[in-house]
């Protein structure tokens, strides 16, 4: 075999090998859904209860991502679940320490003084957002797209035992870069395994991390 | 070198060189179908053949806010759609104010693409459909 064909040979070899690695970074579709442009939520500035209220914005620190939930300690069901999958599928990453877990109470009233035991029991290094303007939730959760309400229980008056609200909200969980960007939306319900492919594929895809 | 030889390097050669343009070519096909995940301008959102690259494709045209405030029916979406894993969706929002379709919110001017990768079902409120709710069943 002569030096030429040994060449193109190579050249072919490496074509392949970088044509499989195209076609398999290319072929990953992400469960969560995607909207674009996508959506800024940097702007957004809340309290920050973890770390003695200091006023920090909806966003990443560089080089990670945030998973935003928007929930209530004395949630049910829609929340634990949320948080413990979360928190599951954090467990299996290769650097866990990359996605940074908040959750945004929409029950400021009794969740002040609380939120951030019940964040830190899920994720020691989690982060646990409220506060008790009004407004600035509300401005926090439209520009997530959140919903949310919280109405006095009709049945607390005859039922000592009955909660003394009635709370709903929508029940996503975002992923933010450190420009503030949601680049991911995932559903309620979404497996552990999606969520956890979903979430090392973002670490390695430069575009969701907002980086050049 | 012999000619019989340099005959049959050149035909090794030709044949190599058919296969890493197939290659490009297949790359060129399947980058097109994938572009979405890599950035903004995703050329997969915006297909120049009229073509979506999506298994279901909604589109709310401007306008669609008002014309559920004027008591109009709007009924962008069915109340109930089934897909298999390994579809997607994509909802278009064309109009001005923002919409809740199902377990999605489309931010006034913006897309929103999903895809099935597990089995279930989301239901949520719809604004786009008379009956104001929208269920999707994803099954295998």
């Amino acid at each position: 075999m002569n030096g030429r064909l040994r060449r193109v040979i190579a050249t072919v070899a490496t074509t392949v090998a970088t044509t499989a690695a195209l076609v398999s970074c290319g072929s990953y579709q992400y469960s969560g859904a995607q909207v674009e442009p996508l959506p800024e939520v940097g702007q957004v500035v809340l309290p920050d209860l973890s770390h003695g209220g200091e006023l920090t914005p909806m966003q990443a620190s560089a080089g990670h991502l945030m998973a935003v939930y928007f929930g209530y300690t004395s949630c049910p069901d829609l929340c634990p679940t949320t948080m413990s999958d979360l928190g599951a599928a954090l467990n299996r990453l290769d650097d866990p320490s990359l996605i940074e877990p908040a959750m945004v109470t929409v029950d400021p009233d009794r969740d002040l003084a609380t939120l951030a035991a019940y964040v830190d029991a899920f994720f020691p290094t989690g982060r646990a957002f409220g506060t008790s303007d009004r407004r600035q939730l509300s401005d926090a959760a439209e520009a997530f797209g959140v919903t949310y309400s919280v109405d006095p229980n009709p049945d607390a008056a005859t039922d000592p035992s009955a909660e003394p609200v009635v709370v709903s909200h929508s029940s996503a969980l975002y992923l933010v870069n450190a420009k503030g960007q949601i680049v991911l939306t995932w559903t309620f319900g979404t497996t552990v395994d999606d969520l956890t492919a979903d979430l090392q594929h973002a670490l390695a895809d430069r575009s969701l991390m907002g980086t050049p | 070198m012999t000619r019989a030889a340099r005959i049959h390097s050149r035909s090794v050669l030709a044949v190599l060189l058919t296969i890493m343009v197939v290659l490009v070519f297949v790359v060129a096909i399947l980058a097109g179908r994938q572009l979405s995940i890599f950035g903004n301008d995703a050329p997969s959102l915006s297909p120049a053949d009229g073509q979506s690259a999506y298994t279901y494709d909604f589109v709310i045209e401007p306008g669609t806010a008002d014309r559920i405030a004027a008591d109009e029916v709007v009924d962008v979406v069915p109340q109930n759609l089934t897909v298999r894993v390994g579809e997607s969706i994509r909802i278009v929002n064309d109009d001005s104010v923002n919409h809740t379709v199902g377990v999605f919110y489309v931010p006034a001017g913006r897309t929103l693409t999903q895809h099935f990768n597990s089995p279930g079902v989301l239901e949520g409120t719809c604004d786009v459909h008379p009956s104001g709710r929208f269920k999707l069943t994803v099954v295998e």
